[in-house]
């Protein structure tokens, strides 16, 4: 058996920090995804924007710039 | 021999009067006439002085004023090695969550945190969720169901409740760090404290803004957004709605539901083509859009309806 992570993410829980991750599990000829989770104890970098913080774009129709008085 | 090569960032788009060239690192527009693309696209691929050398004697002064214009606004350079800066590839885009948002309308009808599992299940990331006049006991419920899930930023858009005490939500908010906005409407008073940055009591009434559409003064210049754009709606791609009666929407401004909570799961709405027609409905493909210069960097929300040419057009 042969396993892959495809893809990995994580939630921001002060400390630790959980990772959960896709993994491509290959049994003879079949592929299987499947999510595992580990554990990480070194805090992220809070500014980098990665773990929280709204999406890069604006997801609904609500301006939140006219809402919050920031334009 | 030199060429000019724009920087990769820098990507020209042709409109129908006016075209622009997108910076999308330092996140500027410049708007440009549509001849001056022509004289991008040249260069793209061949050499200056071989372009000059085969325009016609009034063009030239034209060509060099476009030239001078892309290098002195830093748009690009001169180089003797072109092949040694390719250009990024915009023919395909993909994420690996199977959705990306979803705008909840809270209410008791449907379960909510079956909800937030089936959600975390397909990977999705942010959360807009609408909450009604509701005590403080239901939004402590609604932040436990975030717990072990993968969203990374979470939206709540509240009507005021008396028992809705700054100290208490705030605390509320802190806890829950991905909450990145609580917002508290219909306020008696405003309130901001730095002690609690992602929270805000407002006195607006926001739900006003729950039918009207996303402002065309706003200006998106980013490269997943360009990106994302060329071949996606970035409005509709990787959305789910849920209304408040649990039924499953494109948008929660539409009638059209696809489904509800109460007897289909959100993997089995969502793999609908039906569902997902307007994911794809990109700005290349709406009428009155697709000759924008802009249509890359603006949120376009109205309804589309399909036309016969495989067109959109908004529906007002």
């Amino acid at each position: 058996m042969t396993k892959k992570i495809i893809f990995s993410s994580n939630v921001y829980e002060e400390i630790p920090v959980y990772y959960r991750f896709m993994v491509e599990e290959k049994t003879g000829d079949l592929y299987e995804l499947k999510q595992e989770e580990s554990v990480c104890y070194s805090k992220p970098h809070r500014s980098s924007g990665f773990l929280t913080g709204p999406s890069e774009k604006p997801i609904s129709n609500l301006d939140y710039q006219s809402i919050l008085d920031v334009k | 021999m030199k060429y000019f090569r724009r920087y990769a960032f820098c990507i020209p788009v042709l409109g129908k009067d006016q075209s622009a060239i997108y910076n999308l690192q330092k996140g500027q527009i410049k708007l440009i006439p549509n001849s001056m693309v022509e004289a991008i696209e040249q260069l793209d691929a061949n050499p200056v002085a071989e372009i000059i050398s085969e325009l016609h004697e009034d063009s030239i002064e034209i060509f060099e004023s476009y030239l001078q214009f892309l290098i002195e606004n830093d748009l690009g350079f001169l180089t003797d090695e072109p092949a040694l800066f390719p250009a990024i590839d915009f023919q395909t885009w993909d994420s690996p969550e199977m959705i990306n948002n979803a705008i909840i309308e809270y209410s008791q009808v449907y379960d909510f945190d079956l909800l937030c599992q089936q959600l975390n299940n397909l990977l999705c990331k942010y959360l807009e969720i609408r909450v009604e006049s509701l005590d403080f006991s239901e939004h402590e419920k609604i932040v436990r169901c975030f717990e072990g899930t993968l969203f990374r930023s979470i939206s709540i858009v509240a009507a005021h409740h008396p028992s809705l005490t700054e100290e208490k939500l705030g605390k509320l908010c802190n806890k829950e760090q991905r909450v990145s906005r609580y917002i508290i409407y219909k306020a008696p008073s405003e309130f901001r404290e730095k002690a609690y940055p992602r929270m805000r009591f407002t006195v607006k009434d926001v739900s006003q803004q729950f039918t009207e559409h996303f402002p065309q003064d706003s200006y998106y210049i980013s490269l997943p957004f360009f990106r994302e754009s060329k071949l996606f709606n970035p409005y509709y791609n990787k959305k789910v709605c849920i209304a408040s009666d649990g039924s499953i929407k494109n948008c929660l401004m539409h009638t059209k539901s696809y489904g509800n909570l109460a007897i289909n799961s959100l993997d089995e709405v969502i793999n609908q083509e039906s569902f997902r027609a307007l994911w794809h409905a990109s700005h290349d493909k709406i009428l009155g859009i697709k000759d924008s210069p802009l249509r890359y960097c603006q949120l376009y929300t109205s309804n589309l309806r399909k036309t016969d040419k495989g067109l959109y057009e908004m529906i007002p």
